[in-house]
């Protein structure tokens, strides 16, 4: 059921810190009422996470053009399953993340199935881009943290994480591309999503 | 995948790194494990941190184009559950049931069953053990692990009904060898990219989902799906929202006889 939270709670500027499901998700009332039909709360939404999903989808598909249409996609995948998101599943901002991903990652998967994605090239091009300078928004503090977290892992474990999220790549394309075994590379994931869950949750 | 466990995969999951058949694996393995259900969900909220860390400010042209979509897009319905003193064979599609809820295959099943006793000789015939005779033609063609249950020598093939017409041809080969099912057909519907089939194993306590699988865009379908289930259950598909269900939504389109 949704949280009890009065919408103007919700109506708060993005500079608030970032929220961990104990501490309540202030986004979640207000998918209850896009969840109802609401059109001014999507409005809402969209202007919290509008950054949050074209960077994101941006930075796999790279294509501006071909990114705000996946974007506008994600935003009619959220607008659609709105009355199906259960905040016990995690925040909005998770939700929706994991669909602006993955939207991102079956557009640069059917594009590229024909080309040669083992191109190693693409390691340095990549590690090239990431922290590019660029017209950035959102949470300041928390991409403080994540930068710091992704500075804190080893570089296996920062290249197969970045390479994996950021370039949409499988974890055995990564394990290509960075020359290490399929088993490394999953471990190398895991250990540093771990990492970057603990660093990032903690602090505030 | 013989030295693979499962239970590693939820970082690799939640940052859609996974294979396409892997990812099908870890999705149907989720609903029946507690720890990765609380990984993945942690685990995205991580990965959703670094997307927030990536923040671009989209073009205006965006925000108009999302709004006016929405104006004319119906949201889904919310996923209801049973009615709990609902006698199943008292509602059909034809109630009015909102095509969300979950639906009961039992029904279905027994309803075969009833077929099945009539039929009983007929329908074990149907089960034709296949062997590298039948698909010498394609098998260069098949991913290797549909491949491998078609030549298993424990191969054994369960055609499908379609519970209207034109839906096309399914079947489904079990090889137990394997501990899979391959699933082959052809003229099947290709989905939006917000739908999935699903494969259920039916019996009397209820429908567990086994996997997903779609079909490409000639309506082709070769996908292997894992599962311990035995023979001796009903197997369904139904079509479900992107990601599958923990329960069928919709009516079966096919079923085993």
């Amino acid at each position: 059921m949704r949280k009890p939270t009065e919408g103007k709670d919700a109506a708060n500027a993005s500079s608030a810190p970032p929220q961990n499901e104990s501490s309540g998700d202030r986004l979640a009332a207000v998918m209850g009422r896009c969840a109802q039909g609401d059109e001014g709360a999507f409005v809402r939404i969209y202007d919290e996470l509008g950054a949050l999903v074209y960077g994101i989808v941006l930075k796999v598909v790279r294509d501006p053009s071909q990114s705000e249409e996946v974007a506008q996609e994600v935003f009619t995948e959220v607008w659609r399953q709105a009355p199906r998101y259960e905040s016990s599943r995690g925040t909005v901002k998770g939700w929706v993340a994991t669909i602006a991903h993955r939207r991102a990652v079956d557009r640069v998967r059917s594009e590229q199935s024909a080309r040669n994605r083992e191109d190693k090239d693409a390691v340095q091009r990549h590690v090239d881009l990431t922290g590019g300078v660029e017209d950035l928004v959102g949470d300041e503090l928390e991409r403080q943290r994540v930068r710091v977290a992704l500075q804190a892992l080893t570089d296996v474990q920062r290249k197969a994480v970045e390479l994996a999220y950021y370039g949409g790549y499988t974890y055995r394309e990564v394990a290509i591309m960075l020359n290490e075994p399929e088993g490394t590379i999953k471990t190398r994931i895991r250990d540093g999503l771990i990492r970057l869950r603990d660093e990032i949750g903690v602090s505030s | 995948m013989s030295d693979f466990d499962i239970h590693t995969l939820a970082a690799a999951f939640a940052l859609d790194a996974l294979e396409p058949e892997e990812a099908e694996l870890f999705e149907a393995h989720l609903p029946n494990c507690d720890l990765c259900t609380s990984e993945v969900t942690d685990f995205r909220e991580t990965a959703a941190a670094l997307a927030n860390a990536e923040s671009v400010e989209p073009p205006a042209s965006l925000r108009e184009s999302v709004l006016s979509g929405i104006s004319t897009t119906r949201q889904l319905p919310p996923v209801v559950s049973p009615l709990p003193d609902a006698n199943p064979h008292a509602e059909d599609a034809e109630s009015g049931r909102p095509l969300s809820a979950p639906i009961d295959l039992t029904e279905h099943r027994n309803r075969r069953k009833i077929a099945q006793a009539a039929l009983g000789a007929i329908a074990a015939a149907l089960i034709v053990v296949v062997g590298v005779v039948n698909f010498t033609g394609n098998d260069s063609d098949l991913p290797s692990e549909v491949a491998a249950v078609v030549d298993a020598e424990d191969a054994a093939e369960i055609p499908l009904v379609g519970t209207s017409s034109n839906l096309g041809d399914l079947k489904i080969i079990y090889s137990a060898d394997n501990a899979g099912v391959a699933l082959i057909g052809d003229g099947l519907e290709a989905l939006d990219p917000d739908q999935t089939y699903e494969l259920w194993a039916i019996d009397a306590d209820g429908a567990r989902p086994i996997g997903l699988f779609d079909a490409d865009v000639t309506g082709g379908v070769a996908d292997f799906l894992e599962t311990s289930e035995a023979t001796d259950v009903t197997w369904g598909v139904t079509v479900e929202p992107a990601g599958g269900s923990l329960q069928p939504t919709t009516e079966p389109i096919f079923l085993s006889s």
